[in-house]
């Protein structure tokens, strides 16, 4: 079934292909929500959520854009919302003096994309949105600051942050491997 | 540095962008079972509008002509009834004699259509009179008495409404009292005085039948309602779910709407009972023009032809009357002209060439004004802004919206034919006027007063 097949027998309600639907993208999108949430079950409960959305509106995607892009948009949407609901933005937790250091490529590669997540998903809250919205997603800081409200030089001092914690897990992780 | 941070973020955008992870098969459940119902029959319902407009139009046409053709006849109004009767009280005894072999019964009439014989005096008084030629004055100032006095009668029903009649209504004569009349009375005060017994027709001697008049043709009922309704209007916005509410806020402020303008044309059609129906097209324009630092910026225009079909009620006394009215219509062209605010998600890369940004520009104010015939400024960049003439860029619909309609107001009957009409009128979009994937909702609210006249074919 095309695209546009099946988001017409889904406009339908047809359970059929709203299942497949799911099928399609669930596995992408759970990964978005992973990325954003704290833990599984808060991921399972943004892409329970951010679904419902796409069904509801699905009368709403113009089909000239991606309808990939389109589901995405939603669930980080739904996924800020959920951030937004624990009152969190900004994080000071006292790494202002950590030195810039440069981060070793390899460092990174050296891990697999499951212990990339668990790093992510240990970052500050206020840091984890910024840093998926920034560096993953690619959108700017102005649009950051528009979607979270704040400045965009809030914004940007929270990515300097992430970074920074993330350098220090990596180092972490490094000390680690070698021991 | 910077470099080597753009090689930090590839690496993790390289990684984690694209990755994939398998939800429990929980969430597909709970997402079937936590899907409102309401928005799985909204949708269903949207998706085939054109099927469930069209059985609405012809269950409202369906409707319509059961009510219009139910009416078979008409009874004349009371002030013709009490004035026939009256005479008739007085004359009918006295041409009596003349035709009293002429004159049948009609007791197999329905008692709703027939009234009772004058009370009081017995046929033999009025045949014995033996002069034929001469009126019996005594006769017709007894008759007159006997008109206006309350006796009791056999029937108890008709008698516990005689009685019950209170001020003027008791000065009438008997013939006034009808069983139809009885039945309309409210069930407390005449049960009071109910006797088992009900009224027997073959124990009542009827003399003559109601009148009744012709149904009233279709020119008669029917009249053009041409209006023109100047309106201020309101506008509601609201940002979808994935929409920042900053761009609807720059609107609110930026855009300033000048009147609009409704003309009608409609059919309006007496029902019964002072009810009617109106239905027609009307034609509305709105014009808006956008300020920014207190200029004219640029400017839009919004028409639309809309059929209403509104239901109404009014009163009548003598010259002067009223109406209230009301219904939905339904827009079935919309057509758009000149520019609306884009939305700021949608501006791109900023262009850092350009003279005049609308969010930027400060100060050195714009020289080209726009004129009313919606140009864009040559100082207004081009990007930031929705032509809506271009079907791609406009985010409002070009038909379907649903409006509901409430006015009422007063009527000046000036001749038989011209009606004057005044009516503060109200309405205000069910629908948004903006398409599915415009990514907010726009309603809009229109208070104005409308001047109309009403003439009879």
């Amino acid at each position: 079934m095309d695209e546009k097949k099946l988001i017409q027998a889904c406009l339908n309600e047809e359970e059929a292909a709203q299942k497949l639907l799911y099928d399609i993208y669930s596995p992408k999108m759970y990964f978005v929500c992973l990325r954003y949430a704290r833990h599984d079950m808060e991921a399972q409960d943004m892409l329970q959520d951010g679904f419902i959305k796409v069904f509801d509106n699905l009368r709403s995607f113009k089909s000239s854009g991606s309808f990939e892009g389109w589901i995405r948009r939603i669930m980080v949407n739904t996924s800020l919302n959920y951030c937004r609901k624990s009152s969190y933005k900004q994080e000071n937790i006292g790494i202002e003096d950590y030195q810039d250091k440069v981060v070793d490529p390899k460092a990174i590669s050296a891990l697999s994309e499951q212990e990339l997540l668990n790093i992510i998903q240990q970052l500050p809250d206020g840091y984890r949105m910024v840093f998926n919205l920034y560096v993953i997603e690619g959108y700017s800081h102005k649009e950051i600051a528009e979607l979270l409200e704040f400045t965009e030089s809030t914004s940007r001092s929270q990515l300097a942050k992430a970074k920074k914690w993330i350098q220090i897990e990596l180092e972490k992780q490094k000390i680690n491997n070698h021991v | 540095m910077s470099d080597q941070i753009n090689e930090f973020d590839q690496l993790f955008r390289d990684r984690l962008a694209d990755q994939t992870a398998t939800p429990p098969s929980a969430v597909w459940e709970n997402i079937k079972s936590t899907r409102s119902y309401g928005h799985v029959v909204a949708n269903r319902i949207s998706n085939n509008w054109k099927i469930f407009g069209t059985l609405l139009m012809l269950l409202l046409a369906g409707g319509s002509s059961i009510v219009l053709l139910g009416e078979q006849k008409e009874i004349a109004n009371e002030a013709q009834i009490n004035t026939i009767n009256q005479i008739t009280d007085v004359v009918t005894p006295i041409i009596e004699k003349e035709k009293k072999n002429k004159i049948k019964p009609t007791s197999n009439l329905e008692p709703s259509f027939v009234a009772p014989q004058i009370i009081g005096l017995k046929n033999e008084d009025i045949l014995d009179n033996t002069n034929e030629n001469v009126p019996d004055w005594q006769l017709i100032a007894s008759l007159e008495q006997a008109a206006f006095v309350r006796p009791e009668l056999e029937d108890k029903r008709l008698s516990a409404y005689i009685q019950g009649l209170e001020g003027w209504e008791s000065a009438k004569p008997k013939s006034f009292v009808r069983y139809y009349n009885m039945e309309a009375l409210p069930k407390k005060s005449v049960q009071k005085r109910i006797i088992e017994k009900q009224p027997v027709k073959a124990e009542i001697d009827y003399d003559y039948v109601m009148p009744t008049v012709d149904r009233k043709t279709f020119e008669e009922r029917t009249s053009i309602l041409l209006s023109f309704t100047p309106q201020t209007i309101s506008k509601i916005m609201q940002a979808e779910y994935n929409l920042s509410s900053s761009y609807l806020e720059e609107r609110q402020k930026t855009e300033k709407t000048r009147m609009a303008y409704t003309f009608g044309a409609m059919l309006h059609y007496e029902v019964k009972n002072n009810k009617f129906i109106e239905t027609g097209v009307q034609f509305t324009q709105i014009y808006e023009e956008m300020s920014y630092e207190g200029e004219k910026r640029f400017s839009n225009q919004y028409d639309f032809l809309e059929i209403p079909i509104l239901l109404g009620y009014e009163g009548r006394n003598a010259k002067i009357g009223w109406e209230i009215k009301g219904g939905f219509g339904v827009q079935v062209y919309n057509n758009y002209k000149g520019f609306i605010l884009k939305r700021l998600d949608e501006f791109g890369a900023p262009n850092p060439n350009a003279n005049a940004q609308f969010r930027l520009n400060k100060g050195e104010a714009v020289k080209n004004i726009i004129e009313n015939n919606h140009r864009l400024s040559k100082n207004q960049a081009r990007h930031e802004v929705l032509d809506l003439e271009n079907e791609a860029e406009n985010p409002y619909k070009s038909a379907g919206v649903i409006n509901f309609h409430l006015a009422a107001g007063l009527t000046y009957y000036h001749s038989i034919n011209t009606t004057f009409v005044l009516t503060p009128y109200y309405r205000r979009t069910l629908n948004s006027i903006t398409k599915e994937d415009a990514r907010f909702r726009e309603n809009i609210r229109y208070v104005g007063i409308s001047f109309g006249t009403r003439v009879k074919f």
